[in-house]
């Protein structure tokens, strides 16, 4: 599988790592911590359809986050995670 | 046995032979003589000291002549040099090769498991299913008698594949703009087109050569001029790679093909695919159609024009098509008798081919199909034939041939397997009376006869329209060349006596599929499974078409509603040899791993690295140990500690950083201070530790432990990313090494190798650490605990790594220094009680459990698992204790790790880390309690008996538990 990323193109899956997904802050992970909200944590809750998700890139160390239909394999979009994070807070301020 | 059928022509047939050459081996003990160029099955079939079919069928033992004769079925594998399942009509013959047929018992001509075709009546589809499971418990002894005759061939696991001389197979890595599957005229082609385009190409050919089937077919002078043409251009384009006796087995996602020679296996990246891979002739399902000289007609051609082998004598040709006509004229011209070409369209199609039939003699019928085959001894001996009426049903009354040659050309199947692997869809098409490829895969297109686009000139244009699409150009420059309809509707007719077959690889008549159909499978992949149709080495190839009508006929299902089964990789057969090829990563090795392996260093793999685990040499590890131990302990020891993780973090927001990703509190971290940090994940399981030196008010450098330095690098980037703090991160694991000087006499080597800093490194603190210029080496100099003597550790460039361990060894040579690897310095850690995090804890272990609670500075407002950790202190649950323990001076043996402690109520907890201290004289470990109380009482290593398998805890480090030496 080839991810398109806008920042250095289209890279194959092995060269990176996934880290989670984006509206898991890293509080609401541990907020899993019993057995039955981890397990909803892993298997609840995540229906077909677009996800955010991180992804590392390993040969340039940079986080990306990826927008991902799970149905259809495919990327909406795949961007450096800092302007991603970065136009989420001005979307918010706004 | 009966008289031989198949036999050599003379030149000019055989393109593919070098009949100045010849070629010796043995079939089944016998010689073998043919031609360099044969493959392995047209030589013994042109031997006249063999017979006419080399393989005996899968459930009957039944004799199969050559189906494809291209190496794509399983009626033709024999064991070659002890290697089972090689395609003998895919294999070319090489002098002194000892060829075995398959599925024998007896000999080919005589054999035994032929009785089972007697019993057919008692074995239909799915017999074992239901008949081996009576009485209860019966089936292992079934299960022995079944396993012996069923599956193909025998592996001889002693075998090495590739043999002595033979080189392993290898894993190669293409990239390319467009890669095109095929060298028949479509592919040549397209890949022309896209190379003239200024795409980088990759053809890949199954067969030896290239222009697939219009290499052995017949062509008129123009077409074979344009094919030579075609050829050269191709091999001739510097754009173009041409990969030959390459197969194709799969098609992934995102245009990734694997394909797979012999001595290589392909990992090839496209932009653009291009499928050419043409398509194969189906057979015809009547009574005895499997018997040996009933050929397709593509099979003959690729014999005659090919290889010089001529399938017999007195030929009858069934067609529905012109490549019936074309191969009966070819045979005419080779001196064969053609008795009749039995036209199974009802009126005459091309009146051209059947006045050329008409000059040779050759007498063509309408509207008349062969129902039946019969047998003379184990070959064809005559035909039955009987008109068809409108649907296909015969009626009135039988003609019969005697012939010893049925050539039958009614259909094809375009090979739609590739493209179905990466999501295109094939369908039937109720006016091709073909399956067709309706939805290809993103960036990719067909053509040719995956395109129903049979003629020469036609399918050289949609080849080149393949190009265009692949080169971004619209389709619609060239016109859409005309589907030309090959196939003819009905090709099944049941016998009331069986042997019908629809699947040659494993046996399946139409009645195993009624049988199927009946109870209850009614759907194709139901039905598959349940009879096996399909599932052979030949993947449907040559039975998905006649599976699915004979199964719409039993089913009442219509058979544009049904589609083929799903298509799984691979394409065909794949050797293991080459998937196992090694694709393990690269092994790293520090700055001074020539000096190691150079001084009697036994290395061992340490997650990515190579370390020096002693420097005794092979042979005497308890022994080498020891004495680097003793060393340490007594004068001086020099460790490399290269593999350690080293980040440099420059930035305002360094220290926040820190605070973000470690549980301890950086905020006063003074520069030129050093911190100790542990890292826990969100769930609050500790995964890493660090040491921090801040080097000045915006830098850090931080040590951390070997393995954890990839995740831990991610940590730090992501926690940079989420709190966007202002701080840049450069990971120098290998970049940086480690330099560990310790033991009591490592004041004086300092004192004497560099007076001048002596004074500097000497008033260094435990913990503490300076920057320096040690002789023109810049270095960063920590005081750690290391192994609990007094220990400098020197990080320096890896450039400088083996200068300054060069003048440390020198130095230290009075003092009887010692280079001690990795598992002394195992012991020597143990020896101090110091753990390791993921050998000593586990997914499980929190701070709390291995006495760090008091580090967490849970008055920070975040760090990572911070409200992990508030839960868990939360719960009721203890936390566990990870506590040293040693044993009884006279138990020498250390308990292996994950060894269970037994206490007076059970099991208390487990040994995480255990060694033989020589030093101490006992075995001391760490152990990870569940039950940290139960510690008090009498504790033994589960299972065993010895008085000395009694625990005892301690609640210091086994050796200097005051930390005297460290001063």
């Amino acid at each position: 599988m080839l991810f398109p990323c806008t920042d250095i193109g289209e890279r194959p899956k092995s060269e990176f790592r996934w880290g989670g997904y984006l509206d898991d802050s890293a509080a609401s992970q541990e907020d899993a911590v019993c057995a039955p909200e981890w397990r909803r944590h892993l298997w609840g809750g995540k229906p077909g359809g677009v996800q955010g998700e991180w992804w590392f890139h390993h040969p340039s160390e940079q986080w990306y986050i990826g927008f991902r239909d799970a149905a259809s394999e495919r990327f909406v979009t795949l961007e450096p995670a800092q302007a991603c994070l970065a136009r989420q807070r001005e979307g918010g301020t706004r | 046995m009966s008289p031989k059928r198949l036999f050599r022509l003379p030149e000019p047939w055989g393109s593919r032979l070098d009949r100045a050459t010849p070629v010796a081996f043995h079939f089944d003990g016998r010689p073998v003589s043919g031609f360099a160029g044969d493959t392995l099955a047209s030589a013994i079939l042109a031997d006249p000291r063999h017979g006419d079919f080399l393989a005996r069928s899968f459930k009957y033992h039944r004799p199969r002549g050559p189906l494809l004769a291209n190496g794509m079925d399983a009626n033709q594998y024999v064991t070659l040099d002890g290697t089972p399942n090689v395609a003998a009509d895919g294999t070319r013959a090489r002098d002194g090769a000892q060829v075995r047929s398959q599925n024998v018992a007896g000999s080919l001509a005589r054999d035994r498991g032929a009785l089972l075709g007697t019993l057919a009546r008692f074995l239909p589809a799915g017999f074992y299913y239901d008949t081996f499971f009576r009485p209860a418990g019966s089936w292992p002894f079934w299960e022995r008698i079944i396993r012996r005759v069923a599956g193909l061939g025998r592996l001889d696991p002693t075998l090495d594949a590739f043999g002595p001389e033979e080189p392993e197979p290898e894993k190669h890595h293409l990239f390319s703009d467009v890669a095109v599957i095929g060298a028949g005229v479509a592919g040549l082609s397209a890949a022309l087109g896209a190379a003239r385009e200024g795409r980088e190409v990759i053809l890949i050919e199954r067969d030896e050569a290239l222009g697939g089937r219009s290499a052995f077919a017949r062509l008129s002078p123009a077409q074979r001029r344009d094919l030579a043409a075609l050829i050269a251009q191709v091999e001739r384009h510097p754009a173009i790679t041409v990969l030959t006796s390459t197969t194709c087995a799969a098609w992934f996602e995102g245009n990734l093909l694997t394909a797979h020679a012999r001595e290589r296996y392909y990992h090839v990246r496209a932009r653009h695919v291009i499928a050419a891979v043409g398509s194969v002739e189906q057979p015809l399902v009547l009574r005895n159609n499997d018997l040996p000289g009933i050929f397709l007609a593509s099979s003959v051609n690729r014999l005659m024009a090919g290889y010089a082998l001529c399938p017999g004598r007195r030929c009858v040709v069934q067609t529905a098509n012109r490549f019936g006509y074309e191969t009966a004229l070819a045979l005419a011209e080779a001196g064969c008798t053609v008795l009749a070409v039995l036209d199974m369209r009802a009126q005459p199609v091309d009146a051209a081919l059947e006045a050329q039939c008409a000059a040779l003699g050759i007498a063509v019928l309408h509207g008349l199909s062969v129902v039946e085959a019969h047998r003379a001894g184990q070959h064809l001996g005559a035909v039955s034939a009987r008109s068809l009426d409108a649907n296909g049903h015969p009626t009135g009354p039988v003609t019969r041939w005697r012939c010893d040659t049925l050539v039958c050309s009614v259909g094809f199947t375009p090979l739609v397997q590739l493209a179905c692997h990466s999501g295109g869809e094939a369908i039937y098409d109720t006016a091709l009376s073909a399956l067709r490829i309706t939805r290809s895969p993103r960036n990719s297109s067909v053509c040719g006869s995956l395109n129903g686009i049979y003629d020469f000139d036609a399918v050289c244009q949609d080849g080149q329209r393949a190009a265009d699409v692949a080169c971004g150009k619209p389709a619609s420059l060239r016109p859409e060349p005309a589907r030309e309809p090959v196939n003819f509707p009905w090709t099944v007719f049941p016998h009331r006596k069986g042997k019908e077959f629809v699947d040659f690889d494993e046996d399946q008549t139409i009645g195993d599929i009624e049988t199927a159909v009946q109870a209850g499978f009614g759907h194709m992949e139901l039905m598959k499974r349940f009879t096996t149709t399909g599932m052979g080495p030949s993947q449907g190839r040559t039975t998905a078409l006649n599976a699915l009508r004979v199964f719409a006929g039993a089913s009442g299902q219509d058979l544009a509603h049904l589609r083929m089964t799903t298509q799984r990789p691979p394409f065909e057969p794949e050797p293991f040899a080459n998937l196992a090829v090694d694709t393990s990563p690269p092994q790293r090795r520090g700055a001074l791993d020539r000096w190691h392996r150079e001084n009697g260093a036994v290395m061992m793999p340490a997650g990515a690295w190579l370390r020096p685990a002693h420097y005794g040499g092979e042979g005497d590890e308890e022994g080498s140990v020891e004495r680097e131990v003793r060393a340490v302990r007594a004068r001086a020891g020099l460790f490399d500690a290269s593999t350690h993780g080293g980040f440099q973090l420059a930035g305002r927001d360094a220290l926040a950083l820190l605070n973000a990703a470690y549980v301890q509190d950086f905020s006063d971290l003074a520069c030129g201070a050093t911190r100790a940090g542990l890292m826990v994940d969100e769930l609050g399981a500790v995964i890493d530790d660090c040491v921090a030196c801040r080097l000045d008010a915006d830098r850090l450098y931080l040590v951390t432990s070997s393995a954890a330095a990839a995740a831990t690098n991610r940590t730090l980037r992501k926690l940079i990313v989420e709190h966007g703090f202002d701080v840049t991160v450069c990971e120098l694991q290998g970049a940086m090494s480690v330099l560990n000087l310790c033991g009591p006499q490592a004041r004086a080597i300092i004192a004497a190798l560099w007076p001048a800093h002596a004074g500097e490194l000497d008033a260094l603190a435990l913990h503490g650490f300076c920057q320096c210029t040690l002789e023109g080496i810049p270095a960063i100099v920590l005081r750690g605990d290391f192994v609990g003597e007094t220990t400098f550790e020197f990080h320096v460039g890896s450039g400088f790594a083996l200068t300054l361990w060069n003048r440390l060894l020198a130095a230290g040579a009075p003092f009887a220094i010692r280079p001690f690897g990795v598992l002394a310095q195992r012991v020597l850690r143990l020896e101090k009680a110091h753990f390791i995090i993921g050998q000593d804890t586990d997914h499980a272990t929190g701070p709390d459990d291995i006495g760090k609670g008091a580090a967490v500075a849970m008055d920070k407002p975040y760090f990572l698992g911070r409200s992990a950790i508030a839960k868990l202190r939360t719960k009721a649950a203890p936390a566990k204790a990870l506590r040293p323990f040693c044993l009884d001076a006279s138990q020498r043996q250390a308990p292996e790790e994950c060894r269970l402690l037994e206490g007076p109520g059970g099991v208390i907890g487990r040994v995480t880390s255990a060694a033989y201290s020589p030093t101490l004289g006992r075995v001391v470990g760490l152990a990870l309690l569940d039950d940290p109380a139960a510690a008090a009482g009498t504790v033994r290593l589960w299972g065993a008996q010895a008085a000395g398998a009694k625990v005892r805890f301690l609640d210091h480090a086994p050796y200097d538990p005051a930390g005297e030496r460290q001063a």
